[in-house]
């Protein structure tokens, strides 16, 4: 009963001088994690690895977290999960695009798997586009050219003309603003 | 959506690892660390092997006369060795202590606890 009047934030302090605690903010955060993070990827096996990711990074930067005003452990939390799960969709993405296909015989045999994955990338690359065409052009852009088309920095830049600096200036906004729209879905 | 249960236990045993690595680890060394110097210098200034001789002469009758004999040896010993012996002693019980509490949070943080 105790615990439940603690708040999060107290429970992450705890747990920090004893890990045992961290089981409180397991059981209050693992299901609508694995819900947002299956909103994302669509498999289960991957989703389970993000939540994973995701409360290891809690934990291991949790001396970090100062509760300000406007700031919540809740929206910290969901930060963190939404950054693991883009860079895990990234990873995903270019471990398919590396992925050299075995013989016709073989890949007529894997066939449902291999279109499982493939079905799975492409609702999570639909999500990813839903969530961009809701951005200001510029901003979804430079995300579609960085992490959909993997074009380089330095190519993004020649398309845009703009320098270096002001491209990661606008990235880190528009990843930003990425992450406010993701979480209201 | 159904939630694995071994999804719990594989996150509680990596946080515990990372409690154990940070909180744990640097506490044990810096006890060894001073144990093994407690211990050298006791060595130092103590013939341990005709302690040991000594004291398997006075066990043949009981071991009540191993420990009389041992706090004896003690009392008469110099003080820097009285210290020294102190400072081991304590310092093994710390480790101890320690080795206690990481198994006593390895057990707590595994259990599976409802809330």
């Amino acid at each position: 009963m105790e615990n439940q009047i603690l708040s999060d934030e107290e429970i992450l302090q705890m747990s920090l001088a004893d890990s045992s605690h961290f089981a409180i903010l397991v059981d209050r955060y693992e299901a609508p994690f694995l819900r947002k993070a299956l909103g994302i990827v669509k498999k289960q096996e991957e989703a389970e690895d993000i939540v994973q990711e995701t409360l290891i990074k809690i934990y291991r930067y949790g001396s970090n977290f100062k509760k300000q005003t406007g700031i919540e452990f809740k929206s910290w939390a969901y930060k963190i999960l939404m950054n693991t799960a883009f860079t895990h969709y990234h990873k995903l993405k270019k471990n398919w695009e590396n992925t050299e296909y075995m013989d016709a015989m073989f890949y007529e045999e894997e066939g449902p798997s291999i279109n499982n994955d493939l079905a799975a990338i492409n609702d999570a690359k639909a999500t990813v586009s839903a969530i961009i065409a809701k951005m200001p052009e510029h901003l979804g852009k430079l995300l579609k050219l960085y992490y959909l088309e993997d074009k380089s920095y330095k190519e993004i830049c020649k398309i845009e003309k703009v320098s270096i600096t002001t491209l990661k200036m606008r990235l880190f906004r528009a990843k930003r603003l990425f992450q406010k729209l993701s979480t209201e879905i | 959506m159904t939630i694995n249960p071994m999804l719990k236990s594989k996150i509680l045993l990596r946080v515990y690892i990372i409690w154990f690595l940070r909180r744990m680890v640097p506490l044990i060394a810096i006890q060894i660390i001073a144990l093994v110097v407690a211990l050298k210098l006791f060595a130092n200034n103590v013939f341990i092997s005709e302690v040991f001789q000594n004291a398997e002469l006075v066990a043949s009758d009981n071991f009540w006369n191993i420990f009389k004999y041992l706090v004896s040896a003690f009392l008469q010993t110099r003080f820097i060795i009285q210290i020294i012996v102190l400072l081991g002693l304590g310092i093994g019980a710390l480790i101890l202590r320690d080795l206690g509490r990481a198994l006593m949070t390895y057990i707590s943080t595994l259990k599976t606890k409802k809330y």
